[in-house]
């Protein structure tokens, strides 16, 4: 592995994620986020997670694809956090299921 | 204001070492879910050829571990370095929204704390300072002190825990399945943040987009994912809101 290389990539991914971080932050001035914004805020939330944890636990590249107990771990999770509206009970609830649907083979 | 908020009358409660401890303590439950992430992540680092300093920084750099897992895979396949940084980049826009909606909430703070403020922002201080701050009752200065030990402490436990995993060569034990406890409370953070139908929508379809979009090329799947749930409802609601306007 080229040193150089690697460092190079790791600055550069760096200061663009800063760049994301710090760009909300110095671009929306007054105390308002711009009306056209709004809405798909509200919408841009839950679809950037969602698609986020099928990316993490549905590997790229052709693989077997997502394990049903992770799927099922997880819609667990969902439903706890659903009705109770706390993330903790969700963990509580969805790893056990994991353990559970693991072993039982799926 | 502090007789006050003491005596139980509605007022703003500045004392920031309050605030603090109670960011720290909000941030808890999601502390808890990234550290085996932040563990399988460290051990995943330390089957490449990284090195332990390569490792540390990309964990202090990023602070996004789907970002960092993506950029610490692909380095160790040799995948040419644009499109490494590009993939990278394109996992992490979401990052933009969250900062554009925290921004309000600090808008009155000096430019040089902005700069500090931003390096923490990622889901799982979104998902608990917003909700937090909406509630009204702190000043601008509780506002940053409840962030300031929200941030500290996820971050913190964050770097820690990959340093720890990297250097000491730690492996999770398979069978704890510990690597779907991010997953799990990202997953509870879609399950709390989705009360409107529109929301729900968006969030199935953006799901559906990146199953179906999984093997394109520099993780573009995330992208089309977000923006087509976004339009998609977007348009779906201008209709309805459109019809409705008619009818009345």
């Amino acid at each position: 592995m080229i040193e150089m290389v690697v460092w190079i990539v790791l600055a550069c991914v760096t200061a663009g994620t800063y760049l994301l971080r710090i760009g909300g932050l110095l671009l929306v001035r007054d105390g308002q986020v711009p009306q056209w914004l709004d809405s798909p805020l509200a919408l841009l939330g839950p679809a950037a997670v969602t698609a986020l944890v099928v990316s993490i636990i549905v590997p790229s590249g052709g693989g077997d694809g997502a394990s049903l107990a992770a799927i099922g771990a997880i819609g667990v999770g969902f439903v706890v956090a659903r009705r109770t509206g706390n993330l903790l009970y969700s963990l509580a609830a969805g790893l056990p299921s994991m353990w559970v649907l693991s072993a039982i083979g799926l | 204001m502090t007789a006050c908020a003491e005596s139980g009358l509605a007022a703003p409660y500045g004392p920031t070492r309050r605030a603090f401890a109670e960011g720290a303590r909000d941030i808890t439950p999601m502390v808890i879910s990234v550290v085996p992430f932040a563990l399988a992540i460290g051990a995943t680092i330390g089957n490449t050829d990284l090195g332990v300093w390569a490792g540390i920084a990309s964990a202090a750099g990023i602070l996004a571990g789907a970002a960092q897992l993506t950029t610490v895979e692909m380095l160790d396949a040799g995948v040419a370095p644009f499109v490494i940084i590009a993939s990278a980049l394109i996992v992490n826009l979401r990052i933009a929204l969250y900062s554009a909606g925290l921004a309000p909430w600090f808008a009155e703070q000096p430019t040089r704390r902005k700069l500090l403020l931003a390096v923490p922002i990622i889901d799982q201080m979104y998902f608990t300072c917003v909700p937090r701050f909406e509630r009204g009752d702190l000043t601008p200065a509780g506002r940053v002190g409840y962030y300031a030990g929200a941030g500290s402490f996820l971050l913190a436990s964050w770097i820690g825990a990959q340093a720890l995993a990297i250097s000491l060569g730690a492996r999770l034990p398979e069978q704890l399945h510990l690597e779907i406890a991010a997953p799990l409370v990202l997953a509870g953070i879609v399950a709390r943040s989705t009360a409107t139908r529109s929301q729900q929508l968006a969030a199935l379809i953006a799901g559906v987009l990146a199953f179906a979009g999984r093997d394109l090329p520099l993780q573009s799947g995330l992208l089309v994912a977000v923006v087509g749930a976004v339009g998609i409802v977007v348009v779906r609601d201008r209709r309805r809101a459109s019809a409705a306007a008619e009818v009345g």
